[in-house]
C-alpha cells in the first residue's frame, strides 16, 4: 500500500488540545495511541500523529511506549523517528522536525537488564538533548515517521507521551 | 512471618486523595515504604503505595528503591493496582500491570545509574496499551513474588503520573 498518514484519536481535527489554567510551572502532558494491526501494518513513509500541544507550549521531556512491534528475530528493522509537524508559526522550532523528538534508530523492544523487561521505551531526546527544552510559537503536531518498515510480525500498539509546560 | 499487606501513609484509609482538576495537567501519587530489619519483604507481600482518583489516565512513572538485595539477588516484585470496584476496562486487580519485573538486582546500568539501586519507569500495559483509565479511585500497589536473598532493607518507592481528563 501506498505511505499514509495515521491519525491518533488526540491528534484528530476537533479533538480538544489542552489549554492550561494558568503558566508557569504547572506540568502539562499530551499523549496519543496507535494500535497497529496486522491488515495496515507500518511502512515507511507512513507518518503518524500522535497528539498535540498548545501554543507557547515549552516541550520538558515524554516518552514512547510500545509493544514488542518488531518480533525479536535478530533480524528487527522497524525504524522510526519522532518530532512535530511545522506549525506555520517563524519560531526557532516552528518548521518541521522529523526527528526532533529522536532518531531513534531500529526500535528493537527486546528489553533492557535492569530497566525494562520487555517492549519499547524511550524517553524523548533529540532537541531536548541538543538545546534543553524548546518553545513552539503555535500549536503543534507531534508525529512518527516510519523510516523501515518492521522485519516480522509488526502488530501491537505505541504511544507518544510528550510533557510540557506553558509559561 | 505470614505474607503481610504493608500500606504506607499515602495510601492509608483517610488520606486525602488529590481530586484531578482535569485536561493535560499531569498530577502525581507517591508512597514510600521503609523495609527495616525487623520487617523484611516475604512472598506474597503487598505495599499499597499511593491512590489515585477516579478518572485517572495513568502516564508514566517510576519506582524507585535502595539496593535493597545483595549476593545472589532472588529479590522479585510485580507492580500494578487492586481492583477498584468499577467496570471498566481497566478496573479489575492487575498485579502486574505497571511491570513483572523479574528478579531486581539493583545493579549499576552503565550511562543510566552509575550507582546501585533501584529505578524502573513504570511499564506493563503501558507499553503494550498505551496510557491507561481507571474509573474509580484506584490503589497502586507492588506484590512481592520473591523474597530477597541477601540485605534486604532499605526504602522503596512508587510515584504515578497521571491526567484527569
Amino acid at each position: 500500500m501506498a505511505a499514509e498518514v495515521i491519525v491518533a484519536t488526540r491528534a484528530a481535527d476537533g479533538f480538544p488540545v489542552f489549554q492550561p489554567p494558568e503558566g508557569g510551572g504547572v506540568l502539562c502532558a499530551a499523549y496519543g495511541t496507535v494500535e497497529i494491526a496486522a491488515g495496515n501494518l507500518l511502512e515507511a513513509g507512513d507518518v503518524i500523529e500522535f497528539c498535540k500541544v498548545p501554543a507557547r507550549a515549552v516541550i520538558v521531556g515524554g516518552w514512547v511506549y510500545g509493544d514488542t512491534i518488531d518480533a525479536d528475530t535478530g533480524s528487527e528493522a522497524l525504524n522510526i523517528d519522532f518530532g512535530w509537524l511545522a506549525n506555520g508559526g517563524s519560531g526557532t522550532y516552528d518548521a518541521a522536525n522529523a526527528t526532533g523528538l529522536g532518531d531513534m534508530g531500529v526500535l528493537v523492544g527486546t528489553g533492557i537488564t535492569g530497566l525494562i523487561i520487555t517492549g519499547i521505551f524511550r524517553p524523548a531526546q533529540g532537541q531536548l538533548m541538543a538545546v534543553g527544552p524548546f518553545q513552539f510559537t503555535k500549536e503543534t503536531t507531534f508525529v512518527g515517521t516510519v523510516n523501515v518498515a518492521a522485519d516480522t510480525t509488526g502488530t501491537g500498539t505505541l504511544t507518544l507521551v510528550v510533557l510540557y509546560l506553558v509559561p | 512471618m505470614t505474607a503481610e499487606v504493608i500500606i504506607t501513609t499515602r495510601a492509608a484509609a483517610g488520606f486525602p486523595v488529590f481530586q484531578g482538576i482535569g485536561s493535560g495537567v499531569v498530577q502525581a501519587a507517591y508512597g514510600v515504604t521503609e523495609i527495616a530489619s525487623g520487617n523484611l519483604l516475604e512472598a506474597n507481600d503487598i505495599i499499597k503505595f499511593c491512590k489515585v482518583p477516579a478518572g485517572a489516565t495513568i502516564i508514566g512513572g517510576w519506582i524507585y528503591g535502595d539496593d535493597i538485595d545483595t549476593g545472589t539477588e532472588t529479590l522479585d516484585i510485580d507492580i500494578g493496582w487492586a481492583a477498584n470496584g468499577g467496570t471498566g476496562t481497566w478496573d479489575a486487580v492487575d498485579t502486574d500491570g505497571f511491570g513483572n519485573l523479574g528478579t531486581i538486582t539493583g545493579d549499576a546500568i552503565t550511562d543510566l545509574k552509575p550507582v546501585a539501586g533501584i529505578i524502573y519507569p513504570l511499564q506493563g500495559l503501558l507499553l503494550a496499551d498505551g496510557p491507561i483509565t481507571f474509573t474509580r479511585e484506584t490503589t497502586i500497589t507492588a506484590i512481592v513474588n520473591t523474597a530477597a536473598a541477601g540485605g534486604a532493607v532499605g526504602t522503596l518507592s512508587m510515584v504515578v503520573f497521571y491526567l484527569v481528563d
